[in-house]
């Protein structure tokens, strides 16, 4: 999900990504000496850093749901003279998202503060952010999430077979020409835990996607807008694909994906590796945006072709109170066929800059 | 007929028009104006509030921000908004001071409306606000006061934070709209982590806000934060302060009021005595009518709509001049309720609300109600009635006896009513006592001008000032209403400048007693004198260390919320105090024993409104609320405070800082060593301020001038008023002077035939004029210090809770009597001329 949010973001701050004069932050450089768990925590050294946490809850019925919950730091500023602990030093912004699959309902709540105190923040040495109540740490050796609005609440441990999934190369993920990321990932996480809806709780359980990524410059300006997508297929392989859509309508170069088979190893894809053709689209009633919700996708390279599309279309965020954009992030499934044999799956998928 | 009547003397119905308009435009011009100031404040509170519905603070200001981590959990009912506040102004302008709202500025839209404007000109983008919410500088001002200032987004400008001089970056302005035009244009935002740097709150906030869910959740809200934080807290609606405003400007809105009403009844009394006269003028056209048929009925209701017609004319134009005078009052009023309450500017809204709609109402019916008494007499004319006058004075004959008891009765009554106590906190039975005393003033004046009149008459005078006396006596019905107002506007005059004066030379007085030191020094963001704003450390400590300084006695007060109103708490050196200083003590007694007892156990003063309007004698203990927790101190004695009609609670300052965990300085008083001149200490003084910092320097003798100045235009308004009132009652001389001589016509030519020249005839006008206006001033005079002992005594002491001491200004009332005499005689220029020139033998023949 390398650089999903980068848009939202660089939307938000076109100037600032233009301006290129990132005081006081430094840049994502290759051969970045990863470090776990020191690395799941906080970054202030970069600009921009998210923890992105989504996937699929089954409850005891039979019920599925597919849920986001996201957290966004902004660096605004370093050095600033003012030891205030409500210096506006960092934005952090929140999404939470609950898509009741049988019911076709989305729904969905934002947070944005700034540091302190004790509003929203992210320590060092491991996954450890929160905003307001909403909160991701460790627990044990896995993630616990914690997030709850209007009747809607999870309560989720979430833990990977294998390490981190390190994008691009060694977790150097390139965006473009003097832009990139650092950026890792855990495809497959299981899930227990207890989800409640309508304020009734009840155990769940599930499969969930996780990113982490960082960096001070991460997009071009070029770029209108951006196709992400995390999948995990039935065979126990995951996929994640990107695409940068260039305001000329073009793709840009800088497309990329990582496959990770079923023991955690990972193999980059480039923009020549990847086709993806949309096939059925839907316009948002409210802001008239036009998402492609269906889509066919092929990875010659792996023998992949499937279609993905959205289990319902309306899956769409105005976060006119935090980071500003629409976008759609929704629950998908997906089938196809992989070396010859059917293939299922299910994943989210992120689509932004289709603002008319 | 009536019609006919008014238009035949269009002078009496200009003039008792005027009167009337007059009365009902003070009333409708002083209810808009303080009705206006109010709500300007409370619109300026409601704007800066928004949707907030619950706010929190703690008593003696910022609290630390660990209590909104704290309270953390009450976001689940609310949105949560932590505020810091404080005040700016200008260093080109000290005197436009800034309310400046520290708000976490990327949520504030979700409370407030304002829309905030970048240096271009357009809205503010959200990536430029982002770009300059960490700066530790960047403050966004309202359109009209950077016009007002020649300042410009996008630029730096200087300003006062206290005494110190700090140059803020104007990141944007407030449009003019919503929250932008709170406070007149003087609000200034920021963000919260620059304000707390700007006025020293790090780790502290003002206020949290919260916009709750629903009434429900406030109330949820509101009961858990009661649970959760001590009885230091307040907890309140913000609408809660609009009650604390209005309750803080009541006493002085209701006695603007009541003398408004003074000259309304005034106006009364003119129409009173217009309708009598020009009832005693067409008696014959009523009998004549009467003879025609017409029903007892028909005259009441025809004399009765003169009088509606006089009234509502009356009160459309004094609606019409009342939004005029208004705008004067507003600035008055509004001067006033800045120098006295609060930093109010005024806003734009002069609103004919339904109020004063009804008091103009009021004022109409109070009209009809004086032409009654007119109407009834005419309705009594026997039909085919003489044209010679004398029966309706035999008829005011008659019930002469019965006024003059019940003028007693009414004197009475108001020695009764002064007794009573306060009613809500407003001196309603004091109100009520003087009119009482008024009315019963109006009811023996004819008995005390016919006592005069035979008295007088035994004096060894010229024919005309006999025969004026005469005069007088024979149309006793008329002449004595005429003078009755004249006592009333007089009266009025009196009484005021007897309380300004006593109150005046009272403060003066105080001045003296209380201000013992050489200089006194105030932040210079601090022009109004109003000791809210901080002094930095470093100042205090500079102007200590000033060569030929003998000791500094630092003060520091708070705004104290009790029972809902504001209370000042303040503290100062005791010791230095006790040592260089002095205070009025109202409490008898050694005040070494009191300095004494201030310093070794932990009591506080009170301030005499808090003895007066709250019953706390010495020995009783004061409840306060304090962060440290809640404690009741001895008081050790009462002072006299002038400054303040809410009442102060004053302790040393090691207390206070002790107790408030807050060591600020809002003024210093500085006492030199014996042989340093003031200006020399002056000199030294500012020669030792660290650099950047900006103060008010007053000496004794400065200090004392601006506080009188203060004091007078506090009472500029009152004075007005006495004027328009007098202005009245002499207009009421003028036209019954004149109706008087067009009536005794006959007379007057039966004299010229009898060989009276013309000068004999205009010299017995004059008498006349004379006689009214001595009698009317005279009696006027004793009304007027009897209503000052009342406004003194008891209006004043239960509305505004202070010891005034009697000190009648008797230059001052002599030279005025002297001006009203010579009012008269000039009122009486016109009727003597009209006199003169009746024609001789005409007028005779129908005897």
């Amino acid at each position: 999900m390398i650089l999903r949010a980068a848009l939202l973001l660089c939307f938000m701050f076109p100037g600032l990504a233009a301006a290129a004069d990132p005081v006081g932050f430094v840049a994502a450089k290759p051969g970045y000496v990863w470090k776990f768990p020191r690395d799941h925590g906080n970054h202030p050294a970069y600009r921009t850093e998210w923890w992105y946490y989504t996937g699929h809850l089954r409850g005891p019925e039979g019920q599925r749901y597919g849920f986001e919950l996201t957290f966004f730091r902004q660096g605004l500023a370093r050095n600033v003279d003012n030891p205030s602990s409500f210096t506006a030093t960092d934005l952090y912004f929140a999404h939470f998202a609950i898509s009741d699959l049988k019911a076709k309902a989305f729904w969905y709540a934002q947070k944005m503060d700034r540091p302190g105190p004790g509003l929203a923040g992210a320590a060092s040495g491991g996954v450890s952010v929160f905003n307001e109540d909403w909160r991701a740490f460790h627990d044990g050796p896995g993630h616990r999430l914690q997030a709850q609005g209007q009747g809607r609440s999870i309560d989720l441990l979430l833990q990977s077979p294998f390490p981190a999934v390190l994008n691009g190369t060694g977790g150097y993920s390139v965006k473009g020409p003097g832009q990139a990321s650092l950026y890792y990932s855990f495809p497959r996480m299981s899930v227990t835990g207890t989800l409640s809806v309508g304020g009734k709780p009840f155990p769940v359980t599930g499969e969930a996607w996780m990113d982490h990524e960082f960096f001070t410059d991460g997009l071009s300006s070029d770029e209108a807008g951006w196709d992400w997508f995390g999948l995990r297929f039935s065979d126990g392989t995951d996929l994640m694909l990107y695409r940068l859509r260039l305001k000329d309508g073009g793709v840009s170069p800088a497309c990329a994906g990582t496959f990770t088979d079923v023991r955690g190893r990972a193999t980059h894809l480039t923009a020549s590796d990847i086709r993806a053709q949309p096939l059925e689209s839907w316009k948002s009633p409210r802001t008239g945006a036009v998402y492609p919700t269906r889509w066919l996708i092929q990875v010659p390279k792996l023998q992949l072709t499937f279609q993905v599309g959205a289990d319902f279309a309306d899956q769409e965020l105005d976060t006119a109170e935090s980071t500003r954009v629409v976008y759609w992030e929704g629950s998908v499934g997906l089938s196809g066929q992989r070396a010859g044999k059917p293939v299922k799956g299910e994943g989210y998928m992120e689509l932004t800059g289709y603002m008319p | 007929m009536t019609l006919r009547h008014w238009t035949r003397e269009p002078w009496r119905a200009a003039v008792t028009l005027a009167g009337v308009a007059l009365g009902i435009a003070l009333v409708v011009a002083i209810r808009l104006s303080s009705q206006a100031a109010q709500s300007s404040f409370e619109r300026s509170l409601g704007l800066m509030a928004g949707r907030a519905d619950l706010s929190l603070t703690q008593q003696g200001g910022p609290f630390s921000e660990s209590v909104f981590a704290q309270l953390a959990p009450t976001r689940a009912l609310g949105i949560m908004m932590p505020l810091v506040r404080g005040k700016l102004a200008p260093t080109a302008a000290p005197r436009d001071q800034l309310e400046v709202l520290g708000a976490d500025l990327l949520k504030d839209n979700l409370v407030r409306d304002y829309r905030l404007l970048g240096p271009g000109g357009g809205d503010l983008g959200w990536r430029d606000l982002l770009q300059d919410l960490p700066r530790p500088d960047a403050i966004f001002l309202t359109q009209k006061f950077a016009d007002e200032n020649g300042i410009k987004a996008g630029q730096a400008a200087g300003f006062l934070v206290g005494d110190r001089r700090v140059q803020l970056y104007v990141a944007g302005l407030l449009a003019d709209e919503g929250a932008g035009r709170a406070l007149d244009g003087s609000l200034a935002v920021m963000d919260l982590a620059t304000a707390q740097k700007l006025f020293g709150k790090l780790g502290e906030l003002d206020e949290i806000q919260w916009v709750s869910r629903s009434e429900a959740d406030r109330k949820s809200l509101a009961a858990e934060l009661a649970r959760e934080l001590p009885p230091s807290f307040v907890i309140q609606r913000p609408s809660q302060r609009n009650g604390q405003v209005e309750k803080m400007l009541r006493a002085f809105k209701t006695n603007l009021l009541a003398l408004a009403l003074v000259s309304l009844l005034v106006g009364a009394f003119l129409v009173y005595n217009s309708m009598s006269i020009a009832v005693l003028r067409r008696l014959g056209e009523i009998g004549t009518l009467r003879a025609l048929g017409a029903g007892r009925g028909d005259i009441l209701r025809l004399t009765l709509f003169e009088a509606a017609a006089l009234g509502l004319v009356g009160a459309g134009a004094g609606v019409f001049l009342g939004r005029v005078l208004a705008r004067q009052a507003l600035t008055l009023v509004g001067g006033t309720l800045s120098d006295l309450y609060l930093y109010a500017p005024l806003g734009d809204g002069l609103s004919l609300g339904g109020d004063t709609l009804a008091w103009a109402l009021m004022g109409f019916l109070l009209i009809l109600l004086a032409g009654l008494p007119p109407a009834l007499w005419a309705s009594q004319v026997p039909p085919a009635f003489s044209t010679r006058a004398g029966a309706p004075e035999s008829l005011f004959a008659r019930s002469r006896g019965a006024l003059a008891l019940l003028g007693i009765l009414a004197w009475l009554g108001a020695a009764g009513l002064a007794m009573l106590p306060p009613v809500g906190g407003l001196p309603l039975f004091g109100y009520a006592a003087a009119f009482a005393l008024l009315a019963g003033a109006a009811l023996l004046t004819p008995g005390l001008l016919r006592i005069f009149c035979g008295a007088a008459r035994r004096l060894p005078l010229p024919p005309e000032g006999w025969l004026a006396l005469r005069n007088l006596v024979s149309g006793l019905g008329r002449s004595s209403v005429a003078v009755a107002a004249l006592v009333l506007g007089v009266g009025l005059m009196v009484s005021v400048a007897v309380m300004v004066g006593s109150f005046r030379s009272t403060v003066i007085l105080w001045l003296g007693q209380t201000l013992k030191a050489d200089l006194y020094l105030r932040p210079a963001a601090d022009e109004a004198g109003k000791l809210e704003s901080p002094m930095g450390r470093d100042t205090v400590a500079a102007v200590a260390a000033a060569p030929g300084v003998a000791a500094v006695e630092r003060l520091r007060g708070i705004q104290y919320d009790w029972r809902g109103e504001d209370l000042y708490v303040a503290s100062f050196d005791i010791a230095v105090a006790q040592k260089y200083g002095s205070l009025a003590f109202k409490t008898r007694g050694d005040p070494t024993v009191f300095f004494e007892k201030l310093q070794t156990t932990p009591s506080v003063l009170v301030s005499e409104p808090l003895q007066l309007k709250d019953g706390f004698q010495p020995g009783d203990r004061f409840p306060l609320q304090t962060p440290s927790g809640p404690l009741s101190l001895p008081i050790a004695a009462v002072y006299y405070d002038y400054s303040n009609d809410r009442g102060t609670v004053l302790m040393d300052r090691g207390l206070f800082t002790k107790l408030f965990k807050d060591d600020g300085v809002n003024g210093l008083a500085v006492y030199l060593k014996p042989g340093v001149s003031p200006e020399q200490g002056r000199e030294a003084v500012l020669k030792n301020l660290p650099p950047g910092t900006q103060v008010f320097l007053r000496s004794n003798q400065d200090l004392k001038r601006e506080v009188l100045r203060v004091f007078d235009r506090t009472f500029a308004i009152t004075y007005a008023m006495e004027g328009i009132a007098v202005l009245v009652a002499v207009l009421g001389i003028l036209t019954t002077l004149t109706a008087l001589i067009l009536e005794r016509g006959p007379e007057i030519a039966v004299l010229r035939y009898l060989g009276a020249t013309r000068g004999q005839v205009q010299r017995t006008l004059f008498w006349e004029a004379g006689w009214m206006g001595l009698v009317g001033g005279a009696l006027g005079l004793g009304v007027g210090l009897l209503l000052a002992l009342l406004l003194i005594n008891v209006i004043n002491a239960q509305s505004f809770g202070w010891t005034i001491q009697w000190r009648a200004p008797w230059g001052f009332l002599f030279e005025a009597l002297a001006w009203v005499l010579a009012a008269t005689l000039l009122a009486g220029l016109y009727p003597a001329q009209v006199a003169s020139r009746l024609p001789g033998m005409k007028q005779v023949n129908p005897e």
